[in-house]
């Protein structure tokens, strides 16, 4: 029987998620061992992710993603990608409120988590897994994944689909002063999901003092080695690392090593900052606008104290360092495209 | 940098450098014996540790005494990604004869990588001289006309291919002309031009730039002058159509109406002084070994070899790894410089097997390169 209110779908999601985040739980067990090896994580960061990263409470303002008539029944297909696996909770919740049925598409990669959590919920009928992407008008389509994903899947979609991009990104934390950073918290920020969330700080802005906080952020990452393990590390990154640091030596410093590296330069004319797990690069500028606008479309996150520079990003959503990885359930994570959008307008998609 | 108190001394030395270098090029021109590759390798290194800050930083790092050097293996490469992060010259921006710029990107001027050259005689005469060498061997017995499917000089002041085109055409025949008009090939004006030659064309373009035109003439022919030969260089990346290098050649064969022996791809960067070409048009001319496909003969001045990309440690001859590339030639820059392209050595050159792919981001997460774009070559 299929649940009439979102809220109360809502309610049975995160009814389920708290069987998964249960480590006496016998599904809750099964994902800890399971997930690892589907996602590249480590036993800990799994472990760490689902007792403390996936949600638990919804916040009020989540509900103002409902549709405004709920009498109305809407199908809202939902397109996973291989993200953060605790993603597709908030995921569902979302898609949950936009539609009384939600057929899932899961991600080839990791179609783990999704299965877990229907497993997990007794009252989950109104989640379809689906193998195909069928989509009628008057349905929502929420996608998650790349940006080319995102524009490829919407010219498939008939006329009178609704079209929902949640799409890839970075974290970026803007500093004045990079020694008074929290460099504990936002190592803590760094390691979950070894990086792989689309709110993982991945850059760091300051004015001054980047080269100390180089230095202490290093440490900090080193020294999560043995609580929290660095997961699987592809050929592809240990190359691009090795790249990384061969650049930073020329044209900067570098802190740590491969899983807890960290790279300060001062005033560089461009921007690197490669896709390595545990990888944060530092930059030291007075003049940061020239260097960050043109990366305004993919940040995700901000948090720190510099407004002047957080408010070169208008549509990322707000943090604070040690909790970028932590947001409320409030919303999607990507605030960049805010709603839905009729599938005639998917050219507003573009970023 | 090379600041005003020592600017006499280190310019006094790279001119000596320079002098060396083109010694070593007009040596190998004539067959004749050079000094040693090794040694020379080793001086420019030196050189540009001491007055090339981003060589200098990357050598203290690595904890290598300029002193020990022999050998141009122990000279560390200089990421391509540095040429778009720091300035690499021994010499002030005011002594920049050219500046060099990598392909610009959607997302601005500032991620272009640079290569600022103070003399560019040196990179003059190493690309006349291996150009001549692959592309024109018969030199002394055929006279050819250098057409360009690439904008004028001065509309691409800061292109590396367009210089090079342009000395080819001043060097190899009267003057190079130019189809490249606001991204769009004249071909009214190439094809009056190629039906009024009677003497064989070398024709230069990057490889989209024959797509553009083979689109352009629609499966018509462009028959040149026989003895004309081609020379292709450069991918397709940020381009809206791409074509298999096999179907490419053949298509360029059957358009001009010549062997696909004819035609030989060109490899080079902004961030080289140097360049590479496939043998086929000297092995067709009877100056040179057959060579597969694919595979590039670099000149004796730039030594390639291929690295372990995780390491950057050299690998064993015939193994995959990346490109590393000892060019005499970058006197002024960094004469070694580690590239992201993907190579085999085999007996007579190199294979090129692409652009390594860099580390794909998982999850939602994104590099900034990714978002950016990345320079490329020419």
């Amino acid at each position: 029987m299929s649940i009439a209110s979102g809220r109360e779908r809502v309610a049975a999601l995160l009814r389920a998620a708290a069987r998964l985040r249960d480590p006496d739980d016998a599904l809750g067990q099964e994902a800890r061992r399971t997930l690892p090896t589907a996602t590249g994580l480590s036993d800990e960061n799994v472990d760490r992710a689902l007792r403390h990263h996936l949600e638990s409470e919804a916040q009020e303002n989540l509900f103002s993603y409902a549709l405004p008539d709920e009498a109305r029944a809407v199908r809202t297909h939902l397109v996973l990608s291989a993200n953060v696996f605790v993603g597709v909770l908030r995921a569902l919740c979302l898609a949950a409120l936009r539609g009384d049925t939600v057929v899932v598409l899961p991600s080839r990669r990791e179609p783990l988590s999704v299965a877990l959590l229907r497993r997990a919920g007794s009252d989950l009928s109104f989640v379809q897994i689906a193998s195909r992407l069928e989509p009628t008008a008057g349905d929502e389509v929420h996608v998650y994944g790349r940006d080319e994903t995102i524009t490829a899947i919407g010219a498939t979609l008939p006329a009178g689909a609704w079209l929902w991009g949640h799409g890839a990104g970075l974290g970026l934390v803007a500093a004045r002063d990079g020694r008074d950073v929290d460099v504990e918290a936002l190592a803590d920020d760094v390691v979950v999901f070894d990086q792989r969330g689309c709110l993982s700080p991945r850059v760091v802005v300051v004015r001054e003092g980047g080269e100390a906080l180089g230095d202490r952020l290093a440490h900090a990452l080193g020294a999560r080695h043995t609580s929290l393990p660095l997961g699987v590390i592809t050929d592809e990154e240990r190359a691009a690392a090795a790249r990384y640091v061969a650049t930073q030596n020329a044209v900067g410093q570098i802190y740590g090593e491969l899983g807890a590296l960290v790279g300060v330069v001062s005033e560089p004319r461009a921007l690197l900052a490669p896709a390595v797990p545990r990888l944060v690069h530092v930059i030291e500028t007075t003049v940061p606008a020239a260097l960050l606008v043109p990366l305004e479309p993919a940040i995700t996150c901000v948090a720190g104290d510099d407004e002047a520079v957080i408010a070169l990003f208008p549509r990322s959503r707000r943090s604070v360092v040690g909790q970028m990885q932590r947001p409320p359930l409030d919303g999607p994570v990507d605030l960049r495209v805010p709603r839905p959008v009729p599938v005639e307008a998917t050219s507003r998609m573009t970023k | 940098m090379i600041d005003t108190g020592e600017t006499a001394t280190a310019l006094a030395t790279s001119r000596a450098l320079h002098v060396r270098v083109q010694a070593f090029i007009a040596a190998h021109e004539r067959g004749e014996a050079s000094e040693s590759f090794d040694l020379l390798a080793c001086d420019i290194a030196r050189f540009q540790m001491a007055n090339v800050a981003p060589v200098a930083r990357l050598a203290k790092a690595r904890g290598l005494d300029p002193a020990a050097l022999t050998r141009a293996d122990q000279i560390p490469g200089v990421p391509t990604d540095v040429f778009k992060l720091a300035r690499l010259a021994a010499h002030a921006p005011a002594l920049d004869e050219r500046v060099f710029r990598t392909s610009g990107t959607t997302q601005g001027q500032g991620q272009r990588g640079e290569h600022p050259v103070r003399d560019p005689s040196t990179y003059s005469l190493g690309a006349a001289a291996h150009g001549r060498a692959m592309l024109w061997p018969d030199h002394d017995r055929t006279a050819v006309r250098v057409l360009v499917l690439g904008p004028r000089p001065e509309a691409a002041p800061d292109s590396s291919l367009t210089f090079m085109c342009d000395l080819f055409g001043r060097l190899f025949s009267t003057e190079a002309r130019f189809y490249l008009e606001h991204e769009t090939i004249d071909r009214a004006a190439l094809a009056r031009d190629v039906a009024s030659l009677e003497t064989p064309v070398l024709l230069l373009g990057t490889s989209f730039a024959f797509v553009h035109l083979l689109d352009d003439l629609g499966g018509g022919r462009l028959p040149l002058p026989p003895g004309s030969r081609i020379m292709q260089t450069g991918g397709f990346k940020g381009k809206s159509r791409v074509v298999e290098a096999s179907e490419l050649l053949a298509s360029m064969a059957a358009t001009f109406a010549i062997d696909e022996g004819c035609i030989a791809s060109e490899y080079g960067m902004t961030e080289l002084s140097s360049q590479c070409y496939e043998g086929s048009i000297r092995a067709v001319l009877g100056n040179g070994p057959t060579l597969p496909r694919g595979v590039h003969v670099a000149p004796p001045w730039l030594r390639v070899t291929a690295v372990e990309p995780a390491t950057l440690e050299a690998l064993p001859a015939g193994e995959i790894g990346l490109a590393r590339m000892v060019d005499l030639a970058n006197v002024d820059s960094s004469v070694t410089v580690q590239t992201q392209d993907r190579i085999r050595e085999v007996p007579g050159g190199f294979e090129l097997l692409g652009r390594a792919p860099g580390a794909p981001p998982r999850g939602c997460s994104l590099a900034t390169e990714e978002m950016l774009g990345r320079g490329h070559p020419e």
